[in-house]
């Protein structure tokens, strides 16, 4: 880890957008406690500190996917901001905001940001219940092809199909129903 | 349009770029040609666009979910090692002590010096609080050339010396009261006043008139000024009337006044029947108000006045205050007795009450004034 101290956050950004796994662990790392502190300090436990942390890099590192995107303010600063605003929503969903959230770091609005993260969100929620939807086998033969980039002969020796023919021609059988469910709810972002 | 089942591997084919570009032509130039198929292209796109966003949320999940784990692990090793380097020689507290004393002497030092900031700090905080309070209140006097004065000034400095004082300029909202010529605004628009004038404007006309202050009551923020220009022959009967019972909760009300060169009216309603910090002289109104709203009068539904704006709260959106009416009949009551003339009569009779709101304005307006405040002090 010694020779990844790069000389500033840019360096960094240019390492995450790479693709360089050493410099998100880096940044996973060096950030985790300040949000936790946060989370912790505000009615949360570890879990919960951890899968907001999780949501927010996760949020940041799309965001660094995005060619047109630029950091105006520190990675700490946006992580923090994000995390910070997701915590505030569940807490509301919880019903165990207190009226009194203790910050101990600088944190910025993101008013842009945050519509794109809560639509991004509900597209993503939006996905997952139509998987949970489709029913079986669709929804494993989806998941393994499209989720866990599984290939089309494995898909096949799982299932159980006689060739890689039928396994595909289930596949986009299985497409054309996912595809139901998903526009039966379609509202246009 | 093909059947959907053969079409759908092609469609996948294009999105993946796994067509030849002479198939990516010919299968473009088809969705050209048949709306159907660019609709069914479009689904698939957005379809695909989404299973890619989740694709790439859980493969980054996990791999984040390792992070997390590696963190864990490296930080259940750190204070094992502490641990061992503490116990390893025996003269171990000695030799540290010797170490640290100057270390220990400094941090010492410094929690001492904390201590006695953090004391004197948090005395000044208290003195202040009473202060900071005050200050939440915002008065709506209008400074109006501030910046032009204060610009002066540093003209000023720079040339020396001028002879004749700065003159201070303050606007805000003044209403009549009686046709002999009585009008109402707050004390804090003319607690510091050389010279007053209300100005009106009228069709092609605008009317101006020195008043004085015949009554001030800083408890309540009312001043009652009486116009004592020669011109001055009388107003015309007044529409409203004075209405000294309480308003209710949620009674919708509205004001006019002259934030700027140009009235402006505003609507809202009673919000709280007492006002800051649990005042009862006042009530709470959710009226954008502005600098300059100050001594506009707060009107019922029916036009009878409840009310005269005087101030809002800095800090909270939308929460104005207005001196309640019967305040402003209890003081024009004692200044007649002062005065030992005759009540200042009010009408008794609303000429507002069934008319629509710019029907009310219209008769309204003219008796709604600008107030300047001149202070060459």
């Amino acid at each position: 880890m010694t020779k990844l101290k790069p000389p500033s956050e840019t360096e960094w950004i240019r390492q995450i957008k790479a693709g360089q796994a050493e410099a998100l662990q880096f940044l996973y790392e060096k950030h985790f406690p300040s949000i936790s502190h946060f989370i912790l300090a505000n009615n949360g436990t570890s879990d919960e500190a951890k899968d907001v942390y999780q949501e927010s890099v996760i949020i940041f590192y799309e965001k660094l996917q995005d060619p047109d995107f630029v950091l105006h303010c520190q990675i700490k600063t946006f992580l923090y901001s994000i995390a910070r605003r997701l915590w505030l929503k569940q807490l509301g969903q919880k019903q165990r905001f207190l009226g009194n959230i203790q910050d101990h770091e600088a944190f910025l609005p993101f008013e842009e940001e945050l519509s794109e993260i809560d639509e991004k969100e509900a597209r993503f929620l939006k996905m997952e219940a139509c998987m949970q939807k489709l029913g079986e086998p669709c929804r494993t033969i989806l998941q393994d092809f499209y989720l866990h980039k599984a290939s089309m002969q494995a898909i096949r020796d799982k299932m159980g199909y006689t060739d890689t023919d039928n396994a595909k021609t289930q596949k986009y059988k299985c497409l054309q129903r996912l595809k139901k469910l998903f526009f039966q709810e379609y509202v246009k972002p | 349009m093909q059947d959907e089942d053969a079409i759908i591997p092609k469609i996948e084919a294009y999105f993946e770029g796994m067509l030849s570009p002479s198939e990516t032509v010919s299968f473009e130039q088809a969705m050209e040609a048949d709306p159907a198929l660019r609709q069914l292209v479009e689904e698939y796109r957005l379809l695909f666009a989404d299973l890619a966003l989740v694709q790439q949320r859980k493969q980054l999940k996990s791999q984040l979910d390792g992070f997390h784990a590696a963190m864990l692990q490296k930080e259940a090793a750190a204070p094992k090692a502490l641990r061992v380097a503490k116990t390893s020689k025996p003269g171990f507290a000695n030799i540290f002590l010797k170490k640290y004393v100057p270390t220990f002497l400094v941090a010492a030092s410094i929690a001492v010096l904390s201590v006695l900031s953090t004391i004197w700090v948090l005395n000044n905080n208290v003195r202040s609080i009473e202060q900071k309070q005050k200050t939440d209140l915002l008065s709506l006097r209008r400074d109006l050339n501030r910046v032009k004065e204060e610009q002066a000034e540093i003209a000023r400095t720079q040339r020396e010396k001028q002879t004749s004082p700065p003159v201070r300029q303050y606007g805000a909202t003044a209403f009549v009261l009686t046709s002999s010529g009585y009008l109402v605004t707050n004390y804090h628009v003319v607690k510091d006043a050389d010279s007053i004038y209300v100005e009106s404007e009228r069709q092609n006309d605008r009317l101006h008139f020195k008043v004085e202050v015949v009554y001030s009551d800083p408890a309540k923020d009312l001043a009652i000024l009486k116009i004592v220009d020669e011109d001055f022959i009388g107003f015309a009967e007044l529409p409203y009337t004075l209405r000294t019972e309480e308003a209710n909760l949620g009674e919708p009300v509205f004001t006019l006044a002259y934030p700027r060169q140009e009235m402006v009216y505003g609507e809202g309603s009673i919000s709280a029947q007492s006002g800051y910090l649990g005042d009862t002289l006042t009530y709470q109104i959710s009226i954008p108000v502005n600098p300059g709203n100050s001594g506009g009068p707060l009107l019922d539904a029916h036009g009878n006045l409840i009310g005269i704006v005087s101030g809002k709260h800095l800090e909270m959106e939308g929460a104005a205050f207005a001196v309640k009416a019967k305040h402003l009949k209890s003081d024009l009551d004692s200044l007649a007795k002062e005065n030992q003339t005759q009540a200042l009569a009010m009408p008794v009779k609303s000429r507002l009450s069934f008319l629509s709101r710019p029907e009310q304005i219209k008769l309204l307006k003219d008796f709604v004034f600008v107030v300047r405040v001149y202070n060459g002090k």
